[in-house]
């Protein structure tokens, strides 16, 4: 009776196997909403996603040589050799609002609360937090409706659970890169199976139920939105914006459920087999689960718009995985020792690695006449540029995929300073997104 | 005009108003701020001069404060904080620096202090802003839930994501919705409503011609099903969704021959066979699951009966196999009868549903129930019978839709306009609220509610704070509080590298945290001294935790769990020499002295360091040039010559090399890094002092400035907001009332008292609460 069993453990290996076998059906497109494929006869919709990365990067083993197409990869980006053509690496970009500009230290937690705001943080470690609206939301906005979900904010790390998190700042800031507005940051899902779940539906609901289910969460949603908006007219200004922030949102399932109920019976539902764990202790296994639910939703077209924050910054988790014991923040800090800046070496690696085998993937998966990497642009990098200098210039940046008919396998060099505001604007274009400007943004990267 | 405003509030049925709603107070503080009392002069301008005046005055302005800057007379309305900061830096020790010389004695410092609080108090714009509205912790609804039905539930942990905390507590953050957590709230909400009542015990009916059949003769039976000519077997494979009761009802044929019937075995899963027989009834049977997954069930003829001459033929007939479950456990079912019960007629109900609707908001709403929201409901349960959902079904769908409402998962604030000074003070049901979301991170229960009319009155809010943390509810408190203020929270995202911690496991988080969170809670509840926190001579472990310090079990009065102890040799400094926080403040291969000394200025004294500058200049390398490994403590020597990190290094550095005795997991040791341990210290121009145990004794020997600390946290923990400037004096009338006769200040005492205290019912000040136009009539 159920669509499919949950199964207790599915190793990553399992998924991908279910992922990769259920592309290779032409079955599966039964499985695309039909509005999905009717676009994919004339042209597959260009997706967006943006990956980040803690701590910077060792600069010195990150940049490649030789500008221009076929860059030579440098140690870090090794595991990018067979995805040259694909990938292209973007030097000099830099995040003004992540610098100090007065209000002294917090160099991490400005680097993730601007990396896709381009926007300075107010300096508060209480409730009054501050810094602007992200890219990927800017699209979740503007493309909304045209998809099931308007964007997908996934993660590795729970945001901090104690304590004090950067100098002074919120730990809002450090854990989240995606900000509806201001001051509401997307929380990010962390569990692969409850991504999976919030995707698909879960497992227990029959089509049957899943109709029934609809119309009673309808229901439901009705009388909670209702409340809350009769609610928010008998408060003050502070406690109105939470009660308007209640409906409003509630209003927004409210209208996602409605396109679903309208959706051809079976669409959206995922290849059989592939839902995956709730919480994995193997960090890489992590990484490519998530990595897996950004492909799926890209693929089966139930979001165009994806960020996946790797680790929250200043994470100091240890990486066992590549034999590296220290705490990946305080290695980054790395006194000049050869063995800390080797550490730092493979950390920066491991997770090109796995941005690697995502791109790949993304590279496999077939889509219209071409692949699925054809209508990606896919962003990744971090908001620090140099970990042991805390400088937010020449940031590490790669850009993956031919979305928006991006050239892709080059060095490109920005003039020194180039805002890195100006690629969110190229990504937003490429996305379909009408904007002209975004943040300090001064012009489009040249793709 | 005010009074008409006051009664259309009443008129929507409010006893109080809602927080920020109104407009202005009634009585005199409404018309004109009245004029403050003018503050008693303890000290002159000329007496801070005198403290703090080479580094402050006349030009000079180290740290940026001058207090040339501050036109003393009007500094109060000007810039409490200024005056705030001055108070604490000179409160807690800080000021003046042991560098500058000449200290002044206790008494004087207390004269300072005392002076300042008193302006502070009387100053117009010292009192404390409102803060808005905040949500409930995902912690903090699932008590909410799991009171409200009587059962332990973890839905919303595990849907929501957690909420980073500000100001180090969870209960200041203060986030809007975004749709991503409405869905989560309204999947947690239904999930918890499933666990509470049981889903309808699910049904899976199975055709016998869906059983794998092994048997040398097997063929369709007549109608429907399938047959057995020769002894086999049959199996198929059944889904139980979640642990519990299941029933499995068998309706089995056959075609009678020789002098019995048909017999067959039953066996589910690994179970042992039972034995069945062919009757004309259905077979029942009743087992138990211990987790969700499938089943096999598998059957076997076992006697067959063939007589060639006669023809006669016995065989075994599977019709089919309909597996229900699971079936409610006595609570659940006594729950459904409470919550969900049907009444006989349709003509009851819904006003049955209207009786149950007011009785579940009445209790999940925290007294925020409106008819109007409650109309709301009803149509929710009127929509879900309209469209075939069962009254059970319906009201679910109802009480989901409750559970959602900001009125739940909200803490909405009201105050009373009573009171003619300038604090507006929060109605009792919002007492009640803050009292019980305080001590047991969940709902009022009965008796605090039946209470709820006396608790402006402070002797009967001491009481029923008493009475809850008697209650074990209080130990969610305990470690809700001391796992954010001492950070072992931290420890939910601790992972070490299995080499470095052999037999770890992620049970060790939890067990680590409850070391603390037992230590705290036994200090609250013996009634001790809020300094044995960290001063005691037991602790609390477990067996594993026992080996993790290197004491032999057997040595200690163990029981299940956790037992109270003898603490370890050298671990008798509390929550300082507790595994948890000596883990959670080293890096994951080593300790970090620096992490350590900046753990106990922030969480043990509330001097948190200044960040480092910008640029940090690297730590010198392990080993000097001739390849000799330095010790932490002189590597740590050379970084504090540089100018700009000698400041903070001089206080953070000599705590946490006092503490370099405990290795990175919290274990005694004797040597580090090839070099025997050295845990000799001393602050720049102070006396030394020898480890874990001299750094206790520092803490001790200031009860007051501990006190302080602890106080200030529990503040900002029970009400979600940092204690303002003005409300300084009122705070230390409050250490001193918790201290009464005794030397320390009772953990106890300090909690009751200040819940017993005004500042519990404040709210606002009318004159910073920017959303109440004063003078102004609507």
């Amino acid at each position: 009776m159920n669509f499919f069993i949950p199964p207790e453990r599915i190793s990553r290996r399992t998924l991908l196997r279910g992922v990769g076998a259920a592309m290779a059906l032409p079955l599966l497109e039964s499985m695309v909403p039909r509005s999905a494929l009717a676009a994919a006869a004339a042209r597959p919709p260009t997706r967006i996603a943006w990956v980040f990365v803690p701590n910077g990067v060792n600069r010195e083993a990150w940049t490649p040589d030789a500008l221009g197409a076929g860059w030579a990869p440098s140690a870090t980006l090794k595991p990018l050799q067979a995805l040259r053509s694909d990938v292209s690496v973007v030097r000099g970009l830099t995040l003004n609002a992540a610098r100090p500009l007065g209000d002294g230290p917090g160099d991490h937690a400005r680097s993730s609360a601007a990396f896709l705001t381009c926007a300075h943080p107010k300096k508060t470690d209480r409730e009054d937090i501050q810094v602007g609206v992200s890219a990927d939301q800017v699209a979740a906005k503007e493309l909304a409706g045209g998809t099931r979900f308007a964007s997908l904010e996934l993660g590795c790390d729970q945001g901090q659970r104690a304590g004090g998190c950067d100098s002074g700042y919120a730990c809002a800031y450090v854990s989240s890169i995606a900000w509806r507005d201001a001051a509401t940051p997307a929380p990010h899902e962390t569990s692969p199976r409850a991504a999976f779940d919030r995707l698909f539906g879960t497992p227990d609901q029959t089509a049957l139920d899943a109709a029934a289910g609809r119309r009673r969460t309808a229901s439901i949603l009705d009388a909670v939105s209702e409340d809350a908006r009769q609610l928010s007219g008998r408060v003050g200004a502070a406690d109105r914006r939470l009660l308007e922030a209640w409906s409003e949102s509630v209003r927004d399932i409210e209208k996602r459920l409605a396109r679903v109920g309208k959706e051809a019976p079976g669409a959206g539902a995922p290849p059989p087999g592939s839902r995956p764990v709730a919480h994995p202790e193997d960090f890489a296994e992590h990484q490519q689960l998530m990595y897996d639910m950004l492909l799926l939703a890209f693929r089966m077209d139930l979001t165009r718009v994806g960020t996946l924050m790797v680790a929250r910054e200043g994470s100091n988790r240890a990486y066992p995985e590549v034999g590296v014991t220290g705490g990946h923040h305080s290695l980054s800090h790395h006194e000049n020792e050869a063995a800390k800046i080797a550490d730092i070496r493979r950390i920066d690696q491991f997770q090109v690695r796995q941005f690697a085998r995502f791109i790949e993937r993304l590279k496999d998966t077939p889509e219209g006449d071409g692949r699925l990497l054809d209508h990606c642009l896919v962003a990744y990098g971090a908001g620090i540029g140099d970990g042991n200098a805390h400088d937010h210039g020449d940031l590490p940046i790669l850009l993956a995929g031919q979305g928006g008919g991006a050239k892709s396998g080059r060095l490109i060099q920005v003039e020194k300073e180039t805002p890195l505001a100006n690629l969110h604007l190229t990504m937003l274009q490429a996305g379909g997104v009408k904007a002209g400007r975004f943040a300090d943004s001064t012009g489009v990267v040249g793709l | 005009m005010r009074i008409a405003t006051c009664l259309l509030l009443a008129g929507l049925g409010l006893s109080g108003v809602w927080a920020a709603g109104a407009r202005a107070p009634a009585g005199p503080a409404s018309g004109q701020a009245a004029a403050p009392a003018a503050a008693p002069v303890l000290a002159t301008r000329e007496d801070f001069i005198h403290h703090c005046g080479q580094c402050h005055a006349d030009g000079a302005a180290k740290g940026g404060f001058a207090l040339d800057k501050l036109a003393w007379d009007q500094a109060p309305r000007q810039d409490p904080a200024a005056l705030d900061r001055m108070l604490r830096t000179l409160a807690d020790g800080r000021m003046p620096p042991l560098s500058a010389g000449d200290q002044p004695t206790e008494a004087e410092r207390q004269r300072l202090c005392d002076h300042l609080r008193a302006v502070l108090a009387a100053s117009p714009t010292a009192g404390p802003v409102a803060r808005p509205a905040r949500r409930l912790t995902p912690e903090e609804l699932d008590y909410t839930w799991g009171d409200l039905l009587g059962l332990e539930t973890r839905a919303a942990r595990d849907a929501l994501p957690q909420v980073p905390p500000a100001l180090g507590f969870d209960t200041v953050a203060a986030l809007p919705m975004t749709p991503a957590d409405v869905e989560k709230l309204l999947g947690a909400a239904q999930a918890f409503l499933a666990q509470a009542f049981g889903s309808e015990p699910a049904g899976e009916r199975k055709d016998g011609s869906a059983f794998k059949a092994e048997a040398q003769l097997v063929g369709p039976a007549d109608g429907a099903g399938v047959m057995l000519a020769t002894n086999g077997t049959l199996s198929a494979r059944f889904a139980c969704p979640a642990p519990g009761t299941y029933r499995l009802t068998l309706k089995t044929g056959q075609t009678q021959a020789g002098d019995e019937n048909a017999k067959f075995t039953l066996r589910v899963g690994d179970a042992a066979p039972v034995a069945g027989e062919v009757t004309g009834r259905p077979m029942e049977h009743v087992f138990k699951v211990a987790a969700a997954g499938e089943q096999t069930v598998q059957l076997a003829f076992i006697n067959d009966y063939w007589n060639a001459e006669t023809k006669a033929d016995r065989n075994f007939i599977l019709q089919s196999a309909t597996l229900t479950g699971p079936e409610p456990d006595a609570a659940t079912r006594a729950r459904r009868e409470r919550w969900l019960a049907a009444p006989r007629t349709k003509e009851e109900e819904e006003a049955a549903a209207k009786r149950q609707l007011a009785a579940f908001t009445a209790a999940a709403w925290h007294g925020n129930a409106s008819t109007e929201a409650r109309e709301g409901l009803l149509k929710v349960f009127q929509d879900g019978r309209s469209h075939g959902d069962t009254h059970a079904q319906a009201l679910q769908n109802a009480y989901a839709a409750a559970l959602c409402s900001p009125r739940c998962a909200c803490l909405l604030e009201r105050f009373d306009t009573a009171g003619s000074d300038d604090t507006l003070r929060v109605d009792d049901t919002t007492l009640a609220a803050r009292l019980s979301y305080f001590l047991w991170a969940g709902p009022p229960d009965e008796t605090l509610v039946a209470a709820t009319a006396k608790l402006h009155e402070p002797g009967h809010r001491r009481a029923e704070a008493k009475r809850l943390l008697a209650d074990p509810k209080a130990g969610r408190f305990a470690a809700r509080f001391s796992g954010q203020w001492l950070q072992t929270r931290a420890l939910d995202e601790f992972t070490p590298s299995p080499a470095l911690f052999p037999g770890w496991s992620p049970a060790w988080r939890q067990r680590l945290q409850r070391e603390v969170t037992l230590v705290f809670l036994d200090t609250l509840r013996s009634g001790a001294p809020v300094t044995a926190l960290v001063n005691r001579p037991e602790t609390f472990v477990d067996e594993a935790l026992a080996a993790h310090y290197g004491v032999a079990s057997a040595d200690f009065p163990l029981f299940a769990g956790f037992g109270k102890v003898p603490a370890p040799p050298h671990h008798d400094a509390g929550v300082l020499t507790c595994a948890a926080v000596l883990i959670l403040t080293s890096n994951p291969d080593r300790t970090n002295p620096v992490r350590r000394g900046k753990w106990v200025m922030e969480a043990l004294l509330d001097t948190p360091p200044p960040p480092p500058p910008p640029v940090v200049p690297a730590l010198p390398a392990l080993h000097d040039a001739q390849g000799k490994p330095h010790s932490a403590r002189e590597r740590l020597a050379i970084h504090r010559e540089t100018v700009g990190c000698r400041e903070c290094h001089a206080r953070m550095d000599p705590i946490g090399l006092s503490l370099e005795a405990f290795d990175s997991l919290g274990r005694f040791r004797v040597e580090a890094d090839g070099l025997p341990v050295d845990v000799r210290s001393a602050f720049p121009g102070g006396a030394p002092f020898e480890g874990a145990a001299g750094l206790r004794d520092l803490i001790l020997a200031h009860p007051d400035r501990f006190e302080r600390v602890v106080l200030d946290k529990l503040f900002i923990y029970a009400l979600g907001r940092a204690p303002a400037p003005g409300e300084r004096q009122e705070l230390e009338a409050v250490r001193l009332r918790a201290r009464g006769k005794q030397k320390v200040a009772p953990l106890e005492s300090l909690v009751l008292e200040l819940v017993a205290s005004d500042l519990f019912r404040a709210h606002s000040s009318v004159r910073l609460n920017p959303r109440l136009s004063l003078g102004e009539t609507p």
